[in-house]
């Protein structure tokens, strides 16, 4: 009659399936652990509010996602625009730490720290689609929703984000990014 | 076939791939539980913003406050395995709508749980630790009645307006209008009976400690105890301790003072102070007891001049 009216159980699992890619994008976004808690519980409550969660896991994810996104930034907007009186609005920052690149070549283990520097140099743009990519692991389509930009522009950002990889001089890189680059053409 | 459904972070042709970092499990099922917690509320509470009309209401109503240990160890037979649980933190009120109509308005650092299947039958009844003010809905059938157990006490409501709180290891019920009955759980005391209970009369206040030790009082100023739930703090000859332990328990601030005796300082104002959050209350502290108060790390320095 109360409280558990719902189905929380599917709802659960949702948040099982999902808890942590939307708590590693909310926390590059925010750069700060309890914040990007905080984000995905409100967001686990707004969509809840709406149940607005239908079909499958492929369209739920970006979905999730995307609203994550607008909530994060619209919370990011909000703080600069109170602590600094600015009216810009952020772009998402997204930055790669050591820790998180994988040298499967151990020889190359130490390279770690310089792969992520070069992927930190990267636009803020080409960044966040590589990290959708590689580290969400969603196809364009989702990305080009979640980033609320068109497919071919993800594909160009995509593009030139390895361009761009592959020209940093390091034989290591190269090598691993021509893989990448490889890999990337290999599907569609 | 989507490529990424077939092998996680790790992709094989590349010389490197991605990895997350570590993280606790504990963060996701935590994550899990507040996010559950918060649906049931709502669920709970549809009604939440009714802020205008509700001061209105609590201004008129009856006070009942009952202070208890610090969790409720319910040992009662046939408590229901399904909770629905509304937590405050510091310095937060919710005013909440319970699925009868009647209304809570839970002060900050408390908790009010209920049955997940609260039905006509099965009667109304939530647990609360902390404090709570309560306007119960008149219900014509017999077995409705409407009961709030805390760790020593039951209020059982006759049909009233009442406010339950369960701080420090005492309870103290302040009843303005309506009737309520009192009975203590587990012990019988030498005041009253289980059965019988203590039925309090309005402007009554009952002081229940943990022994189960029962005072009851005349309060000619009751309204003044469910204050908190309009913003206000009443200090009638207060001292700072016990200013000190209301800071505690609806803040999380500590009070430290720099010498003993001035916890004694009685502070009294007219006819309440509304203040919104810990700053205000230290503001309106400092000019009434005359001495300077400095926020530092959730700790209030007193000193004086």
């Amino acid at each position: 009659m109360l409280a558990l009216e719902g189905d929380t159980s599917a709802f659960h699992s949702i948040h099982g399936e999902l808890f942590r890619g939307l708590y590693d994008y909310a926390l590059k976004l925010l750069q700060d652990g309890q914040l990007a808690e905080d984000a995905v519980q409100e967001l686990f409550v707004k969509v809840w509010v709406k149940r607005a969660v239908i079909g499958p896991l492929k369209k739920v994810k970006p979905y999730f996602f995307t609203a994550l996104r607008r909530q994060v930034l619209n919370q990011l907007r909000n703080r600069q625009s109170r602590e600094l009186r600015i009216g810009l609005l952020p772009r998402p920052d997204i930055e790669f730490s050591p820790e998180e690149i994988l040298v499967r070549n151990e020889e190359y283990s130490s390279l770690q720290a310089k792969i992520a520097v070069v992927l930190n140099e990267l636009p803020k743009r080409q960044k966040e689609v590589i990290y959708l990519h590689y580290f969400e692991e969603m196809d364009y389509t989702q990305i080009a929703e979640v980033m609320g930009i068109h497919y071919q522009s993800v594909l160009n950002l995509t593009q030139k984000a390895l361009r761009k990889l592959r020209s940093a001089d390091l034989l290591t890189i190269l090598l691993a990014l021509s893989a990448l680059y490889i890999t990337n053409k290999g599907i569609r | 076939m989507d490529e990424l459904s077939t092998n996680g972070n790790e992709k094989r042709s590349l010389a490197f791939g991605f990895r997350r970092k570590p993280l606790d499990e504990r963060v996701q099922e935590e994550n899990w539980k507040e996010v559950e917690a918060a649906i049931r509320q709502m669920e709970v509470a549809p009604v939440r913003v009714m802020k205008g009309r509700w001061k209105i209401m609590v201004a008129a109503a009856a006070v009942a406050a009952l202070v208890i240990g610090i969790w409720w160890v319910s040992t009662r037979t046939g408590r229901p395995e399904e909770m629905a649980v509304i937590k405050t933190g510091y310095g937060e009120i919710k005013n909440i709508l319970l699925p009868d109509s009647s209304m809570v308005v839970l002060n900050a650092n408390s908790s009010l749980r209920m049955s997940s299947s609260w039905t006509e039958t099965s009667g109304r009844q939530v647990w609360l630790d902390g404090e709570g003010y309560f306007e119960v809905k008149k219900k014509p059938s017999a077995g409705a009645k409407f009961v709030v157990h805390t760790r020593e006490v039951d209020v059982e409501v006759l049909g009233t307006k009442f406010n339950v709180n369960t701080r420090r290891q005492r309870a103290v019920v302040s009843l303005e209008e309506g009737k309520v009955r009192l009975s203590m759980n587990g012990v019988v005391t030498a005041v009253m009976e289980k059965k019988a209970g203590l039925v309090m009369r309005p402007g009554q206040v009952a002081e229940v400690d943990e022994d189960l030790q029962t005072k009851v009082n005349e309060d000619k100023d009751v309204a003044a105890r469910s204050g908190w739930s309009r913003h206000e703090f009443h200090f009638d000859h207060t001292s700072l301790a016990e200013i000190a332990h209301l800071v505690q328990d609806t803040y999380g601030y500590e009070m430290v003072v720099e010498d003993s005796t001035m916890l004694d300082k009685e502070i009294s104002d007219a006819g309440g102070v509304r203040v919104s959050d810990v700053q205000d209350l230290v503001k309106v502290l400092i000019v009434a007891s005359g001495y300077d108060m400095q926020i530092k790390d959730k700790k209030i320095y007193v000193t004086k001049h």
